[in-house]
């Protein structure tokens, strides 16, 4: 126990505290800027598991934010290099790897396993496929999101309090990530520290946990300002997760799907698919009459956002089975040449 | 009851993410001759052309639904909560 001697002496912890917190299993979604952040303290304190789930691999442009990183690490997959790293910090945590992005096929099966899920994503859909199965599973979702030097934090479904979808019920509109619309290592630094308070009070059961709070904070004015919210009962997630997404893997099973790639023509990575079709966005208003009524049509493109246009475009025309892709261009290139 | 709006109320707005860039401005001051939320939101809307954009309106820091029929007094603080993306 002298390894946690320090935060032991905290009469608030103290060794019954020391004890849940090695307890406890924690999943962080996405090795980005704010997993960076979060995961080599939450395995510092001595949390029991640790989960790290992301499919993707480290780029040069990752290390100015992704600080657990280093040049050696780049073309590797995030989540081994990851794990690497985390295991010398503490081997007395055990540590659990997804290879993987998390979609409604393998949500609900890698979630079961912990009792505290931290999102690092940079997606609004991910959140919302987050919050859905941390609903269904009844599990604490720490919620973590940056535009610019801004950032938000919140804890969602925490004792059965308000959700995400409480928050923000609509998926309407145009919402940039960080790689649209960039990004400082202090500001994802900062509000991951922000979240590894909201598990560390959720773990120990403190008082003033962010339930039905939204903390903003804006790292250039040093200002934070507090929201509050109510559950609403309208929102509650029925079943299963309901939403205008769909994975690939799932929609690839669908017989008459038709996967609708709405970039322009020469973005990389171009997507062969035998049953894909390729009309830029700007085209689309005068060649959706190629497309069949009849067909499920999934949309998708290079972030997201046109996919999202796309999709109202279609539906003025009355088409009625459209879903967008869960996944965006480059990580569906990645699941084709796996 | 909706009372008569004799005189303008005075609001303060506060603007968050994408959307203070839409506004340029993080906060302002703005007098109003009428005295409903939606009808507030709605001309804040049409003057920084945010109806593409995705935001919650709070007022006075607690969440509401802006097409709910509420009343704005004068001296109240309504902000433009939008969702963050990023990580």
């Amino acid at each position: 126990m002298d390894r946690y001697i320090k935060q032991l002496k905290l009469n608030k912890i103290g060794l019954k505290g020391q004890a849940k917190i090695e307890k406890s299993k924690v999943l962080v979604v996405g090795v980005g800027g704010l997993g960076s952040a979060v995961l080599p303290y939450l395995v510092s304190s001595g949390i029991g598991t640790v989960g790290i789930v992301d499919g993707d691999n480290v780029e040069l442009s990752n290390l100015p934010r992704q600080v657990i990183f280093n040049e050696d690490d780049i073309g590797f997959s995030k989540v081994d290099r990851a794990f690497n790293k985390l295991k010398k910090i503490n081997n007395q945590t055990k540590i659990i790897k997804y290879n993987s992005f998390i979609n409604d096929d393998n949500v609900k099966e890698i979630f079961k396993n912990f009792d505290i899920i931290v999102d690092a994503t940079d997606s609004i859909n991910m959140r919302y496929l987050i919050n859905d199965a941390c609903v269904q599973l009844k599990l604490p979702f720490v919620y973590g999101a940056v535009y610019k030097f801004q950032g938000q934090v919140s804890s969602f479904n925490y004792n059965s309090g308000p959700t995400y979808r409480c928050l923000f019920p609509n998926q309407e509109g145009i919402v940039e990530n960080c790689e649209d619309a960039g990004v400082l290592g202090s500001t994802v630094g900062l509000i991951g520290m922000f979240q590894l308070n909201e598990v560390i009070k959720i773990i120990l059961n403190f008082e003033n946990v962010l339930s039905g709070k939204l903390l903003i904070y804006n790292t250039l004015l040093s200002t934070q300002h507090f929201f509050n919210f109510k559950k609403s009962e309208q929102k509650k997630v029925k079943g299963i997760i309901e939403s205008n997404y769909i994975s690939f893997n799932k929609a690839d099973k669908i017989k008459n799907t038709l996967f609708l790639d709405v970039r322009e023509k020469k973005e990389i990575p171009k997507i062969y698919l035998k049953n894909g079709v390729n009309i830029p966005l700007n085209e689309l208003s005068i060649k959706n009459k190629l497309l069949k009524k009849s067909k499920n049509i999934v949309i998708f493109c290079q972030s997201g956002k046109r996919s999202k246009i796309a999709l109202n475009l279609l539906k003025e025309n009355e088409f009625l089975n459209l879903k967008l892709m869960t996944e965006n261009a480059i990580e569906i290139s990645r699941i084709i040449n796996k | 009851m909706k009372k008569e709006l004799t005189d303008n109320i005075f609001v303060n707005i506060k603007y968050f993410g994408v959307i203070a860039e839409k506004t340029n401005l993080e906060i302002e001051k703005t007098s109003f001759d009428f005295n409903q939320l939606s009808k507030i939101v709605e001309s804040i809307k049409n003057k920084y052309d945010l109806h593409q954009l995705s935001f919650q309106i709070s007022l006075n820091l607690n969440l509401v639904n802006s097409e709910d029929s509420i009343i704005v007094n004068d001296g109240d603080e309504i902000a433009f909560l939008p969702p963050f993306a990023g990580g």
